[in-house]
């Protein structure tokens, strides 16, 4: 996790003021996507060994969404983008 | 005074005597004696029993790594029980009480399970206890329960108040002995923000016990020296009497200061009534 | 080699030199009908009842590290069959009449410890629900008593009833649940296992899974290839990790718990206390150390180790549900990985791939399942058709709609 998170609003901040939100990796999929691709999207993780990115929401600070690239076996973070600049980059 | 207690030497202050209690003995030490050592001036060789056969103990260390010397201090919901005598800083009305003894620590019923060690062998308990079947939960249990367990916790609520604050700095140096000192000093000299933790009371580690001379002057000498130079440096700080028990993620570490353990009731009223601090230091 | 009182005072004339190693160290053999992966309770139990109630010997479990240096080997020993919904409580009811017969079936003693859970409750509608969960618990023939505030403060006076924020007004208790010793458990079941003829090979890592169509041929591990004929998955926290390697992808995350446990102390405290104002939970093992745990650590983890600020926030629930707690030192803690699943509950089941099994989801209650789960994955194994009381833990249960959320959180995993 990283005692620490730097949010890209509001600098170095501990960890505790943020709630975490679950894998950032998941497409959302089309409204009328199939069965599959909805229990996909709701119950199947990858649960990665290594990089992962989750939604972290700054709580108690600005509150804005934000995607941390966070390695999940020695807890390093290696970014923190904000949820919807990410999203406005890879066109989702 | 006992054959123990030298007339000079060591860092206890003789113009001030304490009085303390163990097992509810009066006896005497002197500012600066930790309880272990004031106990040794008092002849009490014996202080503890150990865990599994009840067997006598003395003791072994002059710090934390101490296995035997472990008594419970103070009364009712002020009890502390398992504490380090080597570690525990004498202070006037002290009292200690031995553990895992019963009726007494020089006549201990418990210590006849010893006749059984040979059959007690390392593990032994997965090996029996399970005839018959229904002899585990009403018999066997409640007696290793019994036997095992050193000190006793009152569970009472506790009258004291603790605090928690946050530390943060560019340099953190878990230890006061010569290498800390010196490490803090050159670091302190070159404007970091420095924090120097020890859990003993008295800075200077080893150089408490060392009896050659340095600067041509008594190695704790030069120890106070460099902790007084410390103490001018506003971006020092100095942290006796805290112990440094984690490193978590991101440089936190955790660590717990003794603020007023050192005393029998602590100050009420004043800025600092708190008995101990929870200590998450940012690095 | 029986242990006995004979062979206890006969061991003890030869200076307890003779005691003979309590499970083999056997080199891989080529091929075996049925390898479990991971030497945790589960695995073990399950190799035990396969060799012993159906007949198959020709076992294999392959664990990474030393046997006991996951969960099983991790957890704070609390064994109990207290659960709400008809989808769990049978199989756990079924777990607990495997726990009370386990030293004797095993010769060996494991500790169970029937010394009471109680799950404190307090507000009225906390109370209403655990009268639920209670009335639950007779239908499916285990009984639990609801304990009122009078009765309690008698039972555990230590409580701090009157706290402003989570006044303590009873609890509902299972008089049979309590704890086990948990590395016994896994030696236990190692030594049974090894007696019946099964290969418990340690240090021996799964790196591979090697197909050939739609089976399992074998897995690669850091002691060679090894073939089988049935594969069976029971790596707890790494499941998902093993999973993959036959692109297995399952409805689980992993999340670091950690546990405490103070320095020894007289006995003291004589129950499992469960606080219902959070998520904390204490006992007394029979050395005296105090254990106690609370929340996983919020975030997905494979650290195996946890950080300060939930051991300072358990720390916090213990204070308020036990004031004097503040003045016992913790001695150590230490942490494990959860295989959390999207419904708190544990998957048991057959997979898309033939001849593979998984055992996976257990989240932070699999210690009290391990007899059942042992039994249940065994009964799978062997006959290819679950074990009644296991039937409701299948894999494709979320797509069915027959999710079983004991806690009623949805799929969230950290929050079950
Ligand atoms: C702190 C803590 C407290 C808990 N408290 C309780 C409690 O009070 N009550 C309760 O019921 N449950 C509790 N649990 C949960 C319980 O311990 C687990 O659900 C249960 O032990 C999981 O099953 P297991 O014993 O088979 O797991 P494990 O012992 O983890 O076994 C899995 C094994 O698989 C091995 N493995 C993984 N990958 C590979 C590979 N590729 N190749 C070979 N081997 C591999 C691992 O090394 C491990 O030994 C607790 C858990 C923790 C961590």
């Amino acid at each position: 996790m990283a005692s620490l998170i730097t949010c890209p609003h509001c600098g170095v901040r501990p960890k505790e003021e943020f709630t975490i939100r679950g894998d950032a990796s998941l497409m959302r999929p089309a409204p009328m996507a199939s069965e599959e691709a909805w229990h996909d999207y709701v119950y199947v993780r990858a649960n990665p060994r290594g990089r992962s990115f989750e939604h972290w929401q700054h709580a108690a600070g600005c509150r804005r969404f934000l995607v941390v690239e966070r390695d999940t076996l020695t807890h390093e973070v290696h970014s923190v983008t904000d949820g919807a600049v990410l999203a406005t980059r890879s066109g989702r | 005074m006992s054959a123990y207690r030298l007339p000079t030497g060591g860092l206890v202050d003789r113009s001030r005597p304490l009085a303390f209690r163990f097992d509810g003995r009066s006896m005497r030490g002197f500012a600066g004696d930790t309880l272990a050592s004031a106990l040794l001036a008092n002849d009490q060789v014996l202080v503890g029993r150990s865990f599994k056969y009840h067997r006598p103990r003395g003791i072994v260390s002059a710090g934390s790594s101490e296995p035997n010397a472990l008594v419970t201090i103070g009364f009712g919901a002020r009890s502390d029980p398992n504490t380090k005598a080597t570690v525990t800083e004498l202070y006037a009305g002290l009292a200690a009480r031995s553990q895992n003894r019963w009726p007494a620590l020089s006549f201990d019923v418990g210590a006849v399970t010893g006749l059984l060690s040979p059959f007690l062998a390392v593990g032994f308990y997965y090996k029996t206890f399970m005839w018959p079947a229904a002899f585990w939960e009403k018999v066997y249990e409640p007696l290793i329960r019994r036997a095992s367990g050193l000190g006793r916790a009152v569970l009472e609520p506790d009258p004291e108040r603790y605090e928690k604050s946050w530390a943060h700095c560019d340099l953190l140096i878990v230890g006061a002995g010569p290498t800390g000192l010196m490490a803090a000093l050159t670091a302190g000299r070159a404007g970091l923000r420095v924090i120097l933790a020890d859990e003993d009371f008295r800075l200077g580690g080893s150089l408490l016990s060392e009896a050659r001379v340095i600067d041509s002057v008594a190695a704790h000498v030069f120890a106070d020296r460099v902790v007084a130079e410390l103490q001018t440096l506003p971006n020092v700080t100095l942290f006796p009497r805290t112990t440094v028990f984690g490193w978590y993620d991101d440089n936190v570490l955790g660590a717990v200061e003794r603020v007023q353990k050192h005393v029998a009731e602590p100050a009420s009223g004043t800025a600092q009534p708190r008995r101990r601090r929870s200590l998450p230091i940012w690095v | 080699m029986r242990y006995s009182a004979f062979s206890i005072f006969r061991n003890a004339l030869s200076g307890n030199l003779t005691w003979k190693s309590q499970w083999r160290k056997p080199e891989p053999k080529p091929h075996y009908d049925v390898i479990i992966v991971g030497g945790g309770g589960h695995g073990l139990a399950a190799a035990y009842y396969l060799a012993k109630e159906f007949g198959i010997r020709n076992v294999a479990v392959l664990e990474k590290g030393y046997l006991g240096s996951g969960n099983v080997g991790r957890n704070t020993t609390i064994v109990r069959s207290n659960y709400m919904l008809a989808g769990n409580e049978p199989f756990y009811e079924f777990s607990m009449k495997l726990w009370e017969g386990l030293e004797q079936e095993l010769n060996y003693n494991v500790m169970l410890s029937q010394r009471g859970v109680i799950m404190l409750y307090h507000s009225d509608g906390q109370r209403d629900a655990y009268i639920r969960r209670g009335n639950a618990m007779w239908m499916e023939g285990v009984a639990a008593e609801l304990i009122e505030r009078d009765a309690l403060k008698k039972m555990i006076p230590f409580l701090n009833y009157d706290n402003a924020r989570y006044p303590i007004l009873g609890g509902l208790l299972q008089r049979r649940a309590g704890t086990a010793r948990h590395d016994a458990v896994a030696w236990g079941y190692a030594r049974g296992a090894d007696r019946h003829g099964v290969d418990v090979i340690e240090h021996c890592e799964v790196t591979a899974i090697r197909r050939d169509g739609g089976r399992v041929t074998g897995v690669e591990t850091t002691r060679g290839f090894i073939g089988c004929g049935k594969l069976a998955l029971a790596a707890a926290g790494n499941s998902s990790q093993v999973g993959q390697m036959a692109d297995l992808k399952l409805p689980l995350e992993s999340y670091v718990l950690q546990a405490f446990v103070t320095e020894g102390l007289k006995p003291c405290i004589d129950h499992v206390i469960v606080y219902g104002g959070g998520h904390f939970y204490i006992s007394q093992s029979d050395k005296g150390g105090l254990v106690f745990g609370g929340a996983i650590d919020g975030y997905s983890s494979y650290a195996q180790r946890g950080n300060l600020a939930t051991a300072e926030h358990v720390m916090e629930e213990g204070v308020s549900m036990i004031p004097g707690l503040s003045r016992v030192r913790v001695l150590r803690s230490w942490a494990g990985i959860m295989d959390m699943s999207m419904d708190g509950s544990p998957i048991v089941d057959r997979t898309p791939i033939d001849n593979l099994y998984v055992n996976a989801g257990w989240c932070y209650g699999g210690f009290k399942a391990t007899p059942a789960s042992g039994y249940c994955f065994a009964h799978l194994i062997a006959r290819n058709d679950a074990h009644p009381v296991a039937r409701p833990f299948r894999l494709d249960r979320f797509a069915r709609g027959y999710a079983i959320d004991e806690a009623g959180v949805g799929p969230q995993p950290n929050l079950h």
